[in-house]
C-alpha cells in the first residue's frame, strides 16, 4: 500500500484516523501497531513474517546487550549488527553480487552459475537501518531498550516511516512511543493532515508530472537524444526526485504528527546549497545523520588524519550510494558525492568563496544535477552517454513534447525549490507547520488540505485510465 | 474553549472528507454519468485465500476494483483530464493537434510511415489478394477494396510538430496503392478522392473532434459505394435520398468520438460546424438487393448506421476486423462460429473497407482463410 493510492487515502486512512481519535489513550500504541502490520502485510504479505522475526530477534539481542558489559556486550553488538546487515545484504544485494559474479565468470570464459533471484522486501533499507539504530543506541547507552516488544515493534512497523523513511533513530522516538500525551493534540492533528496534503500534492501533482517527462527522455534511444532534451530530462528528474522524496517525507511526518509523533525534518531546501557539503546538510537529512552517527563517527569521523578523514568520507558515501540501490550507478553516484565532499575540503569551498552566492548555488546545483543522471540511469553506459549528450552539443530528432502544464509545473517546482533565497523564504516551512495562534489559519490550512487531497485524489484515481473509441483487436 | 471546539470541528470535517468517496459508493445519493469509451473493467469476482493473499494477487485485484468503483473515480477522471487538456497535455491514444484538431496516434504513425510492414510483405499480400479476386471471380463473386480516408493524412498540417511530419516516409498506404494497382485489383480510393474534392465543396468532409469521417464525408462515400455496387450488380438497387443538408451545433454520430473518450466535463468547441442531414430511406422491393459481405475496420460503422446494409439482401454481413460478424437484424456472431468458405461463396459482392492504420493487417486474415478454404 502506498500513501498516494485510492485505497490508502479513502479506505485505510479514514478508518485509522477515526479509530485512533476515538480509542482509549492506553490502546493507541497497540492499535497503531496492528494497523501498521496490516499496512505492511498488504503490500508485502510474505515479508511481514520475516520482519516480525527480525523484530523479535533484535529485541532480544538488545535486551542481552543491555544486560551485559565488556567483551560480551561488544560480541552481542557484533551479532546484532551482523544479523541485520546480513538480512540487508541477502535480500537487497544477493542478486547484484550474483549477477556481477556471473559476469566475471563469463569474462573468464567459465559457465555462469544459475540462481534463483531473491525478491526485495519493500522498505528493507529503512527498517534495517531502524533496527541497527536500536541496537546501537542501546549499546551506546543513549537509550535503554524497550521493556515491551510491542513498543519496539511499533518503532519498526510504524507505517508513516516504514516504507520510505524518514530514518528515525531510536533515540529520537523512544520517549514518544512511551508517552506523547502532550503532542497528541488537536493542533498537531490539523497541522499533520495539512502537511500530509502538501506532501501528497508534491508527489502527485508535481513529481509525477515531471517524472513523466524525465522517463520519456531517459527512455529515448541514444541517437534520438539531443542536448536540449537531455538537459530537460535531467532537470525534470532533479525536481521530480526532490518533490517525490520530500513529498513522501512530508506525508510521513504529517501522518506521524496526527498521532502525536514528532519526526525530524528530512529536507530543507537542498537546491539552494552553496556547496556539496551544505547539500548533504539539507538533503535526506535523516540518512546523513544516521550515516554520521553510526558509520562516519565510529570510523573516526574528523578526529583522524586528513587522508583518513577523506577516506572515511568517500567510504561512507559509497555505502550511502549502495544503500540507495543494488546497482553500479548508485555506487558511482555515492562516490561522486564523496569525491566532491573531499574536494570541498581540499579547495572547492575556498575557490568558490569569492564568486558570490548565486554563482555558488548555480555551480553546486550543476554538480547535483549531473549526479542525478547516474542515479536515474539504468546502467553506467547509459549514464555516460546521457552526460555526453548534456555536455557536448548535439541535435537530433525526437518526439519530446513540452506542454503548457509541464512548463507551469516545472516553474512552480523551481519557485518552491529556491524560495528560501528570498527574505523569510527559508522559514516558510516553520511558519506553515508550527501551531497557529489564530483559528482562521487552521480553517485556511484545512481548506487547503481538502482541496489538495481532492485534486491529488482525482489524479490518483484517474491514472491508468486509457479508453479506446471502440473495442480493439 | 470555543477555539478548541472549532479546531475539533475542522478535524472531524477533514476526516469525514476522507470518508466521503467510500461512503458515497454505497449510497444512491450521487450517481455519476458513466465514462465513455471502451476500457477494461476490473474483475469483481476475485476471492480471498492464503495463496492469493501471500502472492499479492488479491491486493492487486482489490485495489484495481476499489479504485474503479470509488465514488469519485469518474469525477476524478473528468477533472484530471480537463486540467490536462487545458494544460496542453497529450493523452494516450488521442493526440491533440494544432487548433485542437483531435487525431488518433495510430493514424499519425501510419501517415508518417512508422508502421510500415515492408515492400516484400505488401507485394506478397497484393499477390494473395489478386488470387482471391480471381478465385472469387471464377465463382461469379465480385471483389474490390475500399481505402477510407485517414484524417491525419488530409489534415497533416495540424499534426503537432513533435511528430516531425516533415520527416514523413512513404508507408503502407503509398505502397499498397501502387501494389494493388499493379496487380490489377479493383480499388476505390476515397483517400485520393477526398484529397481532390475537399477544397471544392461547401460542407466539411470530416470533423475536428472525431477520428472517423464526418457525416457528410461518410454520406458521400456511402453514395459512391452504392453506385459502384449497382454497376457491379448490373441492376438497379435502392439509394437513400438526401433531403436536407445543414450546418449544426450538435455533434452527430461519430463527430465527437475522439473527444468523447477524453471524458471532459466541458465540451470542446469544434473549429467548424457539424454537418447534419436528413434523408429518405426507401426500400423499394422491386429493386435488387445484392448479396454483400464487408470485411473492414470501424469506418464501415458510419455506413452501417445510415441503414445502408438494409439496401442489401438478408445475407449481408459486416465482418468487423474479421473477428465478429454483424447482421442486418442487429445480431452478431464471433467469426469462429462461421464457415468462412460457405459464407464467402454465398455472396455476390465482397469488399474490404480499411483505413490507413489498419493496412498493416489488410483483411485481418480473411484472404488467407478463404484462399486455403477454396483450395
Amino acid at each position: 500500500m502506498v500513501f498516494s493510492s485510492s485505497i490508502f487515502l479513502f479506505s485505510f486512512l479514514p478508518v485509522f484516523l477515526t479509530a485512533y481519535f476515538l480509542i482509549r489513550p492506553d490502546l493507541k500504541n497497540t492499535f497503531t501497531l496492528l494497523a501498521s502490520v496490516f499496512f505492511f502485510a498488504w503490500g508485502a504479505p510474505r515479508f511481514v513474517f520475516m520482519l516480525s522475526a527480525a523484530v523479535a530477534i533484535d529485541f532480544f539481542i538488545a535486551q542481552l546487550i543491555d544486560q551485559n558489559e565488556g567483551r560480551k556486550r561488544k560480541l552481542l553488538l557484533a551479532v546484532g549488527v551482523a544479523f541485520n546487515t546480513s538480512v540487508l545484504l541477502y535480500f537487497k544485494y544477493f542478486n547484484f553480487f550474483a549477477d556481477n559474479f556471473n559476469q566475471l565468470l563469463e569474462f573468464a570464459g567459465i559457465k555462469e552459475i544459475s540462481f534463483t533471484k531473491v525478491i526485495l522486501p519493500i522498505g528493507i533499507s529503512f527498517f534495517v537501518f531502524h533496527e541497527l539504530s536500536y541496537i546501537l543506541d542501546v549499546y551506546r547507552k543513549v537509550k535503554p531498550p524497550m521493556k515491551n516488544i510491542a513498543d519496539y515493534a511499533l518503532y519498526i512497523f510504524l507505517f508513516p516511516q516504514l516504507i520510505a523513511g524518514p530514518i528515525i533513530r531510536f533515540n529520537e522516538i523512544a520517549d514518544q512511543i512511551q508517552n506523547r500525551k502532550f503532542q497528541d493534540n488537536i493542533d498537531n492533528r490539523l497541522i499533520g493532515i495539512f502537511r500530509f496534503a502538501i506532501g501528497l500534492a508534491k508527489k502527485v501533482l508535481i513529481a509525477n508530472t515531471l517524472g513523466a517527462m524525465a522517463d520519456k527522455v531517459f527512455q529515448l534511444p541514444y541517437d534520438a537524444l539531443d542536448t536540449s532534451s537531455a538537459w530537460m530530462g535531467a532537470l525534470c528528474y532533479t525536481f521530480q526526485i526532490y518533490f517525490d522524496f520530500s513529498g513522501y517525507s512530508d506525508m510521513a511526518i504529517g501522518l506521524a504528527r496526527t498521532m502525536g509523533f514528532i519526526f525530524p525534518e528530512n529536507f530543507h531546501f537542498p537546491y539552494i546549497s552553496q556547496s556539496i557539503t551544505e547539500f548533504w546538510r539539507r538533503w535526506h537529512m535523516s540518512l546523513s545523520r544516521w550515516m554520521r552517527d553510526y558509520l562516519y563517527i565510529p570510523l573516526g569521523g574528523n578526529k583522524v588524519s586528513v587522508p583518513r578523514m577523506y577516506f572515511n568520507l568517500c567510504f561512507v558515501f559509497l555505502i550511502s550510494g549502495f544503500w540507495h540501490g543494488a546497482q553500479w550507478t548508485f555506487i558511482l553516484w555515492g562516490g561522486y558525492h564523496g569525491l566532491f565532499l573531499v574536494l570541498d575540503r581540499l579547495f572547492l569551498i575556498k575557490l568558490t568563496h569569492h564568486i558570490g552566492k548565486i554563482p555558488r548555488i548555480v555551480f553546486t546545483f550543476s554538480i547535483v544535477v549531473t549526479g542525478w543522471v547516474f542515479f536515474r540511469s539504468n546502467t553506467l553506459g547509459q549514464a555516460f552517454q546521457f552526460l555526453k549528450r548534456m555536455f557536448i552539443p548535439h541535435t537530433a530528432v525526437n518526439d519530446v513534447y513540452i506542454s503548457g502544464k509541464l512548463i507551469f509545473v516545472f516553474l512552480f517546482a523551481v519557485l518552491f525549490s529556491f524560495i528560501a533565497l528570498v527574505p523569510k523564504g527559508d522559514v516558510l516551512p516553520e511558519r506553515l507547520y508550527a501551531p497557529y495562534t489564530k483559528s482562521w489559519k487552521y480553517a485556511f490550512s484545512s481548506l487547503t488540505a481538502l482541496v489538495l487531497i481532492l485534486l491529488s485524489g482525482a489524479f490518483i484515481t484517474a491514472s491508468g485510465f486509457n479508453p479506446f473509441i471502440y473495442f480493439k483487436f | 474553549m470555543q477555539g478548541r471546539f472549532f479546531k475539533y470541528l475542522l478535524f472531524v470535517l477533514l476526516v469525514c472528507a476522507f470518508w466521503v468517496p467510500s461512503l458515497l459508493r454505497h449510497s444512491s445519493f450521487m450517481k455519476e454519468a458513466p465514462l465513455k469509451g471502451y476500457f477494461e473493467v476490473p474483475d469483481s469476482t476475485f476471492g480471498l485465500n492464503d495463496s492469493l493473499w501471500l502472492n499479492g494477487i488479491f491486493q492487486d485485484k482489490y485495489e484495481k476494483w476499489y479504485n474503479y468503483n470509488l465514488a469519485l473515480h469518474r469525477a476524478g477522471v473528468r477533472i484530471s483530464n480537463q486540467i490536462n487538456f487545458w494544460g496542453g497535455e497529450q493523452f494516450p491514444g488521442v493526440v491533440v493537434g494544432k487548433e485542437n484538431e483531435l487525431m488518433e496516434r495510430a493514424y499519425i504513425d501510419a501517415y508518417l510511415g512508422k508502421d510500415f510492414i515492408g515492400t516484400d510483405s505488401i507485394e506478397k499480400e497484393c499477390t494473395r489478394i489478386r488470387s482471391l479476386q480471381d478465385s472469387l471471380a471464377r465463382r461469379g463473386i465480385r471483389f474490390f477494396i475500399v481505402i477510407a480516408r485517414n484524417k491525419s493524412r488530409i489534415r497533416s498540417s495540424h499534426i503537432p510538430d513533435f511528430f516531425h511530419p516533415e520527416a514523413r516516409k512513404p508507408g503502407n498506404y503509398d505502397y499498397y496503392v501502387e501494389g494493388l494497382n499493379k496487380h490489377g485489383i479493383a480499388v476505390i480510393n476515397f483517400e485520393k478522392w477526398f484529397e481532390l474534392i475537399q477544397d471544392t465543396i461547401r460542407y466539411p468532409l470530416y470533423g475536428s473532434l472525431g477520428v472517423h469521417w464526418g457525416n457528410y464525408g461518410a454520406w458521400l462515400c456511402s453514395d459512391s459505394l452504392l453506385n459502384y455496387i449497382e454497376r457491379m450488380a448490373g441492376k438497379r438497387i435502392n439509394h437513400p435520398k438526401l433531403t436536407r443538408l445543414f450546418f449544426s451545433d450538435t455533434a452527430l454520430s461519430t463527430d465527437y468520438d475522439l473527444a468523447n473518450i477524453l471524458n471532459l466535463p466541458l465540451k470542446i468547441r469544434p473549429r467548424e460546424k457539424y454537418v447534419g442531414f436528413q434523408y429518405d430511406f426507401v426500400q423499394d422491393s422491386s429493386k435488387f438487393f445484392p448479396d454483400v459481405m464487408v470485411i473492414g475496420d470501424s469506418y464501415y460503422w458510419n455506413i452501417m448506421n445510415f441503414g445502408v446494409p438494409k439496401l442489401f439482401s438478408k445475407k449481408f454481413r459486416y465482418l468487423y476486423y474479421n473477428a465478429i460478424a454483424y447482421y442486418n437484424d442487429g445480431s452478431e456472431k464471433p467469426i469462429e462460429q462461421l464457415n468462412v468458405k460457405e459464407e464467402a461463396l454465398s455472396e455476390k459482392i465482397i469488399f474490404f473497407l480499411y483505413t490507413e492504420p489498419n493496412l498493416h493487417n489488410l483483411g485481418n486474415g480473411f484472404t488467407e482463410k478463404v484462399l486455403s478454404a477454396l483450395k
